[in-house]
């Protein structure tokens, strides 16, 4: 059985491993900077591994049974992915294996890529079987996207890359729009006609729009930014609904986006 | 006081509907010049251009031999045409005659005919397949551009990473767009037909194409722009109608490539706004484009900046374009004698109003 101390210097040393992962700094780890990172001195680390290759193999099956036992267990659909890398964001142990650069030994590298590519496998798995995927993109590339942004938020796990991607996945964050509205350079150059008449004096484009488009696209110009005060203006205005005025606003500025890029 | 009035000859009088040369747009401006007086000497390659028959564009019209036909041929006409026309200033207006004109420049200017145009250098700068050259050199992305000799290209361009759909476009002129190899093998044979070899192979760039119409003072300065988005195409995706616009980046890269070459002459600079946000130069065309009527229609009658340049008069400061001013172009019927057209085809050429 082993003992407390034991127990602790080890998960010290391995943790230390998991930080210089997240610095890229594992290819030039020496087993001082490692004894330095784990706060354990050589002498004791080289009393529970024999050398630098046994504490990174030990690293390796540490990691690599963790990642196995998350992916094994994942719960199916957008929901158990989700939890999956808000786990992993949360924990960041298995990520290690998946994120760090090649360690500098040929055989971890070998074992690692192997590691890399079954999970690799898995995700392509869950995320093939996932409603409303984005068309004509292949399940590969979104893994891939996926994988650059688990590694992204690995690196800063308190970013705001990792906050959003525990609740969207990224393909679905490059559906939602940034704005409700184009952006505000984009509608302040509009040149406007009581007719109804619209131009861009720098793309060229004309359109034409009635006269409540006419009125917020000079609140817009004015500086009104939210859907709230577009709809409180336009209450003051015109005999409707706040419901009605929204829907109006909202297919109106869905419009805009499409015609002001 | 009244002008004298200067003898202009213009080349490209050639006004196919659907696919226009600038000669006649030129012609039109330097008509509407309001600080000159201009005889007009039209010059054109074919007796059935419409610009050699219209009185109101053009006092004198003239064949010329084709410049395949050689250089000593083309000289010798020009030398003739000269002999009785006195020509002050010759504004080239097509691609295929620049590289002529811009190595005949020293001779022309021997027998006192001003031309503002590029040199041979600077027309290879600008040619279709160093264009990434030039655009990276000014700080300008470019689309990927293959020359291509062999039709096999294009069912192993994936390995070079072109995908379809993509352009293929001729050395000096033309273009089309091709979503199979398939079209490509069959646009690359018809280009090269036409304009021989290389056929040029460039990956697309989805968005929305303006355009810019300027001259070059020869020491890096554009002196004057016109920008231009197309608001309406024909079949060809030439331009059927086009609004002016205003466009600081646009102008601002316009500026860079005429810097970075010391362009000297009109040029029409046509780039693609990226839907990711970049602009893209797409082509330099060494002379003015077919729509240049429209820089007269916005007040600033690039043509006539030219002639000025030509003759060396002083700079003035260039009105700036508002954005909003349309063209939309036409086609109509010229009405020609049957002596009108012999004197076209027998080389004796059209003169009135001496």
């Amino acid at each position: 059985m082993k003992k407390p101390n034991q127990n602790k210097n080890t998960t010290a040393v391995l943790a230390a491993l998991d930080r210089l992962a997240r610095e890229d700094r594992l290819a030039v780890a020496t087993t001082a900077l490692i004894s330095e990172y784990a706060q354990v001195s050589e002498g004791v680390m080289f009393r529970h591994f024999t050398s630098k290759e046994s504490i990174f193999d030990s690293w390796i099956e540490s990691r690599s049974g963790r990642l196995k036992v998350a992916l094994s267990g994942m719960a199916a659909g957008r929901a158990g992915l989700l939890r999956f890398i808000a786990d992993q964001i949360g924990g960041g142990e298995a990520l290690s294996l998946l994120c760090c650069q090649h360690a500098d030994c040929a055989l971890q590298r070998a074992h690692l890529d192997e590691l890399r590519a079954e999970a690799r496998a898995e995700l392509v798995r869950r995320v093939a079987e996932l409603p409303g995927l984005p068309l004509g993109i292949k399940t590969e590339s979104l893994v891939d996207s996926l994988w650059q942004a688990l590694c992204r938020a690995w690196k800063d796990p308190a970013g705001d890359e990792a906050r959003t991607l525990v609740h969207t996945l990224p393909w679905e964050a490059e559906a939602v729009p940034q704005q409700t509205f184009p952006p505000t350079h984009l509608v302040e150059r509009l040149a406007l006609s009581a007719s109804g008449f619209v131009f861009d004096p720098v793309a060229g484009n004309s359109f034409t729009a009635n006269e409540t488009g006419i009125a917020v696209l000079r609140m817009l110009q004015d500086g009104a930014e939210e859907v709230s005060e577009l709809v409180e203006r336009l209450g003051r205005e015109y005999d409707a609904s706040a419901v009605i005025l929204e829907r109006d606003v909202l297919d109106f500025a869905a419009r805009l986006r499409e015609v002001l890029r | 006081m009244k002008r004298r009035t200067l003898t202009v000859a213009v080349t490209g009088m050639n006004a196919r509907p659907d696919n226009p040369g600038p000669g006649l747009a030129v012609a039109r401006c330097l008509k509407e010049a309001h600080g000159l007086e201009v005889r007009v000497i039209g010059l054109s390659y074919d007796a059935f251009d419409p610009g050699l028959y219209l009185p109101e564009m053009c006092d004198a019209a003239y064949l010329l031999p084709y410049p395949s036909a050689g250089e000593e041929t083309f000289t010798a006409r020009l030398s003739q045409l000269h002999a009785r026309e006195r020509f002050e200033v010759l504004i080239p207006c097509l691609d295929a005659e620049l590289p002529v004109f811009a190595r005949l420049a020293p001779t022309l200017a021997e027998w006192g005919i001003k031309m503002v145009v590029p040199d041979p250098q600077q027309l290879q700068m600008r040619a279709k397949d160093r264009l990434q050259e030039l655009a990276q050199g000014a700080g300008i992305a470019a689309p990927e551009t293959h020359a291509v000799y062999r039709e096999s290209f294009f069912h192993t361009c994936a390995a070079e990473g072109f995908s379809y759909p993509l352009v293929v476009k001729g050395l000096f002129y033309d273009a089309k767009i091709a979503h199979t190899p398939d079209e490509a093998v069959s646009a690359f044979h018809r280009i090269a037909g036409a304009w021989g070899l290389p056929v040029l192979a460039q990956k697309m760039v989805p968005g929305e194409e303006i355009n810019l119409a300027g001259l070059g003072d020869g020491n890096g300065k554009l002196i004057a722009a016109v920008m231009m988005k197309k608001r309406a195409l024909t079949d060809k995706g030439k331009a059927w109608a086009g609004v002016t616009i205003e466009d600081p980046a646009l102008l601002a890269a316009a500026a860079r490539l005429v810097a970075a070459t010391n362009w000297r002459g009109p040029l029409e600079v046509e780039v693609m706004c990226g839907q990711d946000g970049k602009m893209y130069l797409i082509e330099i065309n060494p002379r003015f484009p077919a729509w240049i009527y429209l820089s007269a229609g916005a007040g600033l009658n690039l043509p006539e900046a030219l002639v000025k340049l030509a003759l060396g008069e002083p700079q003035t400061e260039q009105p700036a374009v508002p954005a909003g001013v349309m063209f939309i172009r036409y086609a109509w019927d010229a009405i020609v004698t049957l002596q009108n057209f012999e004197a076209i085809v027998t080389g004796d050429g059209l003169f009135r109003g001496r």
